[in-house]
């Protein structure tokens, strides 16, 4: 039977034809390529909108004061220097403050991804009395605010005398019922056969986490492990009111440090920010990937 | 292998809802036992209670002698294929096969060695270094009954292992079992809702409906001797026809009547219905679309309103309705016939069966 094309070609000679495909095929393909290029350029667009605070604090942290404050809009800075962040470095121990950080924020990761992975494990997996009960009690903790326990955590930690020491910065953050959240959800898209499999395969529970559930729940473990170090970098109130020596300072409280009434300098204070903002900007591109798979996992059919 | 006993064995869920009622039974060593019927009717709950992946509400599972109850699924020493696969997509095919027995501690050039003689049973050696999802549906059901068959188990389950596959190669990997099973002389639990696939490869079937054994007995009995009106349609493909009526006597002789059309009985069947009471009263007439034959005696001829003929190759199928029932009949192809068209066939009474009205049991229970 003839096709409908093979029909209407019949009229006009094989040449003409060729030259009529060739055509169609330019056209498509310049259409295809503009809106593309029309896209490309709007990407580039928004993004430098959208990054021109973060640029603009780059450059300011490379320029002289006194090309910061003239009335010309000097957005490149015409004789770059690193003074300012000698200048920062030399005012406050920042690199004890961005150790702290990295110490409180890697333990907490650490410890959070151990203990939600292994509470919304038993959430998900067992089957036990109470669970439901169990697990809206820790999704109500979500309710309360921070700052309404904060005054009692205070107490409590400086009854124990942990003042001023990297467990009060840590442990009180060593999991959390967000992070549980997470992962249970994480974890109730996981085929529940492969639980049941490894089991008849005498497979205990920890074996079971460890040698499948791990490997499979990589992009949610990444994902949580971004959003808990960012979170964990960026903490002010607690480590602010639990911590009074230059030894156990983090990077947040540094910062404030660089503002001083006598002598303001913005370019100084920038060039501090752009240091200490380096580390979590470098933890999201390195886990950006897991982050956004961990965020969709689940979403739509595999 | 082993041999399994299920004495009264009940499953209540929490919200209430019964899924098994009183299941007894025994499984004897190097037995195909398939457990068979429609959805929801407990085939899979019974086989995970064997598993331990459900709770026994109560009654008893013995396994070699030893009550399982309450034994983790770890410690029952059973292999299941599920009806996913359930292959851990990070490892390959050869970490696959060989996780159960690396769980178990076993030496690594034993590990290998049974690894590759399932591999060779399986014909899947090439497939080794691959991951599942560089497989196909037959290739991933290899490997699921792969990582089962090397761990020589006391039983293997399978919850409907074959139910994603193509007809093609369902029918192949239905070869490839029954194989698998004379080679191992493994004993094996298989729940299906396919019944050609419970008939074709189980020494032993049992058809469930509500919870409830309805049979339990080899494929042939159960094709022949159907307890009851469920298990009778149940079984077979197409199924069994059912019309009621009437039993009456007629010219001195035992007939069956209904809608015009009259079957004399054969002597022993008509003998059993006087017996039974049933004479002047209704029962079911059963007859499987095969027992219909073009050409018979002229007392067997029913008259039939052909409404859709289906062509087979080897056989064509007539449908129609006689007095409101639908009738569908297995024929030769030559056989003349045309959808709208009345033809007469001809039932094979020594082949049909008869229920009760109320009970639905089979009252010819040769």
């Amino acid at each position: 039977m003839e096709s409908v094309i093979e029909m209407a070609a019949k009229d006009i000679n094989s040449d003409e034809l060729e030259n009529f495909k060739k055509k169609i095929l330019k056209k498509a393909l310049f259409r295809r390529r503009a809106s593309k290029l029309i896209l490309t350029i709007l990407n580039l667009f928004v993004a430098l909108f959208l990054l021109l605070p973060l640029l603009y604090a780059v450059s300011i942290a490379f320029m002289p004061s006194n090309e910061l404050f003239t009335t010309n809009l000097n957005l490149i800075p015409s004789t770059p220097t690193f003074n300012n962040f000698r200048q920062a470095m030399a005012k406050i121990p920042l690199k004890r403050f961005i150790v702290n950080s990295f110490v409180v924020a890697g333990f907490i990761t650490m410890g959070q991804i151990i203990s939600c992975s292994l509470a919304a494990f038993s959430f998900s997996f067992l089957d036990f009395k109470g669970k439901n009960v169990l697990f809206m009690l820790v999704m109500a903790t979500m309710m309360i605010p921070g700052e309404a326990t904060i005054i009692s955590n205070y107490l409590t930690v400086s009854s124990l005398k942990w003042l001023d020491t990297y467990q009060v910065l840590i442990i009180p953050y060593l999991t959390s019922a967000m992070g549980i959240f997470l992962f249970r959800q994480f974890y109730k898209s996981f085929p529940i056969s492969l639980y049941e499999s490894a089991r008849i395969d005498g497979c205990s529970n920890l074996r079971f986490i460890y040698s499948i559930l791990i490997p499979l729940t990589k992009s949610a473990i990444g994902a949580m492990a971004v959003y808990t170090f960012i979170n964990a970098w960026n903490m002010y109130l607690w480590p602010l009111l639990v911590t009074g020596s230059d030894k156990m300072r983090t990077v947040q409280i540094g910062i404030g440090m660089l503002d001083s009434v006598d002598s303001q300098s913005i370019s100084m204070m920038i060039a501090g920010v752009v240091m200490i903002i380096v580390p979590s900007i470098s933890v999201f591109i390195i886990g950006q990937k897991q982050l956004i798979r961990g965020m969709f996992s689940g979403a739509v059919k595999g | 292998m082993a041999s399994l006993s299920l004495v009264n064995v009940c499953k209540t869920f929490k919200n209430g809802q019964i899924a098994v009622k009183d299941f007894n039974l025994d499984i004897k060593d190097e037995e195909f036992l398939i457990l068979v019927g429609p959805s929801g009717c407990g085939k899979s709950t019974t086989l995970r209670m064997i598993a331990g992946l459900e709770e026994i509400s109560s009654g008893e599972l013995w396994i070699d002698g030893a009550l399982m109850n309450l034994t983790v699924p770890q410690k029952r020493d059973l292999a299941m294929v599920f009806q996913s696969y359930a292959l851990y997509p990070h490892l390959t095919v050869y970490e696959n096969i060989a996780f159960s027995l690396r769980v178990r501690n076993i030496p690594q050039i034993e590990i290998e060695e049974r690894v590759k003689k399932a591999a060779d049973i399986l014909c899947i050696r090439h497939l080794l270094d691959r991951k599942p999802f560089a497989l196909s549906g037959g290739q991933k059901q290899r490997v699921a009954i792969g990582s089962v068959i090397v761990r020589k188990p006391k039983a293997y389950l399978m919850d409907e292992p074959l139910s994603n596959l193509d007809a093609k190669l369902r029918t192949q990997m239905r070869v490839e079992l029954s194989k698998i099973h004379k080679e191992l002389g493994a004993t094996i639990i298989y729940v299906t809702h396919d019944q050609v696939e419970a008939m074709t490869l189980g020494t032993k079937i049992v058809v469930m409906n509500a919870g409830v054994i309805q049979q339990a007995a080899p494929p042939e009995v159960l094709y022949n001797n159907p307890v009851n009106k469920f298990v009778a349609g149940f079984i077979g493909s197409p199924s069994m026809n059912f019309i009621p009526v009437w039993v009456e006597r007629r010219e001195e002789r035992i007939c069956i009547v209904f809608s015009n059309n009259r079957l004399f009985l054969n002597e022993d069947n008509a003998h059993c219905l006087i017996e039974s009471g049933y004479l002047g009263r209704r029962v079911y007439l059963g007859i499987r679309p095969e027992d219909f034959h073009e050409t018979g005696p002229k007392e067997q001829a029913i008259k039939l309103k052909v409404e859709i003929k289906e062509v087979l190759g080897s056989d064509i199928l007539l449908h129609g309705k006689i007095g409101g029932n639908p009738i569908c009949g297995r024929l030769k192809p030559d056989f003349p016939s045309e959808a709208g068209t009345e033809v007469s066939i001809f039932a094979d009474m020594n082949r049909i069966l008869l229920f009760d009205l109320d009970t639905e049991e089979n009252i010819l229970d040769h």
